[in-house]
């Protein structure tokens, strides 16, 4: 009695439980068709620059492609080695080393095989299975050399890296190149003081500052907090008569940043989101090439960004025009930054 | 009779396994450690048996996991004893930073520059001992310092670090920098040259087992000879040493010049076993090897178990960090300081109630005429 109304919807439950396990199967991924990706920093997550913009950037590409993400930090290059066998022992389609200390340690991984791809920001060089994402800030550099010799008024430009690597040299030379373009005399002194440690940058910005220095262009990631803090000092302690002195970002965009932000009036920025959401196509529909990877103006990942609150009082219309026409030239190939 | 038989045995068990209590201190160190890390994550919200589970298998479940923590417990292990025997003798050597960096520079340069296109099995054995010569000479100069113009060796060692790391960042930005690049790095150093690794994929060097091979070294050393027991006992009194006709001076040379050497050592078989290149941050073991030699109590048996300790957790809190548990790599750190930090603890508070009982009247090795004198000397 109680079988027969079932006998007759049999059919209609075969039917209903088919489309519930094929709509279960098509909304459940399974753990062996996630695209996993890996991020290797030598850096704090929290240095406010390079690594942390790394973290996010990864992180926020994760979110849109629904990504397995996993990013480790403080990794030395000594340990480089087994962290990338790590990754490559549990089957990640990519891995991103974050930093030029990475090249080699991933070459020499990559070359034991597997599937996974392997990929090193800020390195100069090409190496076998090895996608190099020469991250550019020359460009922008030089737009913000244009800006620093426009609102100078002693002639002299500093500029604080936290180590001369080739992405960092190759923003002092364009800074140079970008300044001289319009005053051939100026000076930009360099120095190269440590990523983490605030304190040393401080003290640099000081000196360069008591040099009569008034445009400051850093990128030293973690420290920059010290030459922020050496240019609010300077600019508080400074008679109206005296110009200000004004400090440049760099890596990710710093024209807010809550120690100096009315001193600050342009960054040089990198979307690293956009350089590792492009990787991460070319890996998952079989486009990845390894060779250098040029990511600059050009491609939109490396800009020179202006303070917006600065625009109309430190930074003139006709500033806006300089560094507009700076980047015009450099995107038609007509200034060649080496 | 019995009582005084008993008592001398008792103590001569306490010399003799002294260990056990050590050991027993470092267990309930660590489970202090763990029962305060678990809360603690508990706490913030993290899941305390994942994470344990996780750092555990990515220690040691497995071959490959426990090759990767004795790689990284080798060069802790050599930089440990390089602070462990100075330590000993009454030398605060502080400088294994430095004496590690020149010797992993000596190796790249011997191989990379100056013996690029020598034979197999040529070069490497001459970077090994020239990175270990390297890395004695670098610490003797400390030990001359003090010597001729009175300079602290704690003051000198640590400035003597800094003097290495910007050496070597010139060198690699000047005449070891690898060409057709502005990166501050060496060259490759030719495959030939690498140390051989003994497990397949994975980084297992066997300059690992000669690093255990070291440490038994130096522990026979210590207890077998009588130059061990003369820097043993210049580092104890060194004033008392002297009386007794032990050459203080020469000993402390001799050790500074070995842990130097060790340290010297693990620069290599850092750089020839597992980088293969060498930037200007090489890590910092030798700053860790401190820790390492004051956990192992400056004994190179228990330097070589804080070293595999510190390695485990190394790799372990790295494994973490690659799940997607998301754990800060600082939560390493922080629990191998408490790790020290509880040890230190439970030492002082175990050697306070040794000293209270043997200090009671009831206590006091009972007197008979057919037992022996109380025994003396150092073990």
């Amino acid at each position: 009695m109680t079988r027969a109304p079932f006998r007759r919807h049999r059919r209609e439950a075969l039917l209903l439980a088919v489309a519930a396990l094929i709509a279960l199967v098509a909304t459940v991924r399974p753990a062996w068709a996630t695209f996993k990706v890996a991020l290797i920093c030598s850096g704090s997550f929290t240095d406010g620059g390079w690594n942390q913009q790394g973290r996010a950037a990864i992180v926020r590409v994760g979110r849109q492609l629904h990504l397995h993400v996993s990013a480790v930090e403080h990794v030395s290059p000594v340990r480089a080695v087994n962290v990338m066998r790590d990754y490559l022992m549990e089957h990640y389609n990519l891995v991103i080393g974050h930093g030029y200390e990475f090249l080699m340690p991933a070459a020499e991984i990559a070359a034991e095989g597997g599937s996974t791809k392997f990929a090193v920001c800020g390195a100069d060089q090409a190496r076998p299975h090895i996608a190099t994402l020469a991250f550019d800030l020359a460009g922008p550099s030089y737009q913000l050399g244009v800006l620093a010799a426009l609102l100078t008024k002693s002639g002299k430009l500093g500029f604080i890296g936290g180590q001369a690597i080739p992405s960092v040299v190759a923003c002092y030379r364009g800074f140079v190149a970008g300044a001289r373009s319009i005053n051939p005399r100026i000076t930009v002194a360099q120095a190269y003081t440590s990523w983490d440690q605030p304190a040393l940058s401080r003290s640099q910005a000081e000196a360069f500052i008591q040099q009569g220095i008034d445009v400051i262009y850093q990128n030293v990631d973690a420290a920059s907090r010290g030459v922020f803090e050496a240019v609010r000092r300077a600019d508080e302690s400074r008679a109206r008569q005296q110009s200000p002195v004004y400090v440049f970002g760099s890596n990710r965009n710093q024209n807010n940043n809550t120690t100096c932000g009315a001193f600050t009036p342009a960054s040089a920025v990198i979307h690293m989101g956009l350089a590792f959401r492009r990787l991460v196509r070319a890996v998952q529909q079989g486009n990845f090439k390894p060779g250098v990877v040029p990511e600059n103006m050009a491609n939109g990942v490396c800009v020179a960004v202006l303070n917006p609150r600065l625009e109309g009082t430190v930074i003139t219309a006709a500033m806006q025009r300089a560094v507009a026409h700076a980047a015009e030239r450099l995107r038609n190939g007509k200034i060649r930054l080496r | 009779m019995a009582a005084s038989q008993a008592w001398f045995l008792a103590r001569r068990a306490g010399r003799e396994f002294g260990w056990i209590v050590t050991l027993a201190q470092a267990v309930a160190a660590c489970a202090l450690v763990l029962a305060l890390v678990l809360t603690g994550l508990a706490v913030v919200g993290y899941s305390p048996v994942a994470i344990v589970t996780r750092w555990a298998c990515g220690a040691a479940g497995g071959v490959y996991p426990l090759t990767s923590s004795m790689v990284e417990a080798c060069p802790l292990l050599l930089t440990g004893l390089a602070a462990g025997l100075t330590f000993r003798a009454g030398v605060l050597n502080i400088g294994a930073q430095g004496q590690f960096l020149v010797g992993a520079v000596t190796a790249v340069g011997l191989t990379t520059r100056w013996l690029p296109a020598a034979a197999p099995l040529v070069a490497m054995p001459l970077a090994i001992a020239a990175g270990a010569l390297a890395g004695g000479l670098w610490a003797l100069l400390a030990s001359v310092l003090e010597r001729y113009r009175a300079v602290p060796v704690v003051l000198s060692t640590i400035l003597l670090n800094f003097v290495a790391l910007y050496l070597i960042r010139a060198l690699l930005h000047g005449p070891l920098q690898a060409t057709g690049t502005a990166a501050p790095q060496s060259p490759l150093i030719p495959a030939r040259d690498w140390l051989g690794v003994l497990i397949p994929l994975s980084s297992f060097h066997w300059g690992v087992p000669a690093a255990f091979l070291v440490a038994v070294g130096f522990w026979w050393f210590n207890t077998h000879t009588t130059w061990g027991f003369e820097t043993f006992a210049a580092g104890l009194n060194p004033a008392a040493a002297n009386l007794a006709g032990i050459p203080v001076r020469a000993r402390q040379f001799l050790i500074m010049f070995l842990g130097g050497g060790c340290a010297g050592l693990a620069g290599v078989f850092q750089v020839l076993g597992v980088t293969h290149f060498m930037t200007a941050s090489f890590g910092d073991y030798g700053y860790a090897g401190i820790a390492v030699a004051l956990l192992g109590r400056l004994n190179p048996l228990g330097i070589a178990l804080a070293a595999i300790f510190f390695g485990l957790l190394d790799v372990g809190s790295q494994r973490v960090q690659e799940s997607t548990l998301a754990l800060p790599q600082g939560v390493a750190d922080v629990v191998k300081a408490l790790v020290i930090l509880f040890m230190l603890l439970l030492g002082a508070y175990l050697a306070r109630r040794r000293l209270r009982v043997t200090s009671l009247p009831d206590a006091a090795p009972p007197t008979s005429a057919g037992s022996a004198g109380p025994p003396g000397g150092v073990n």
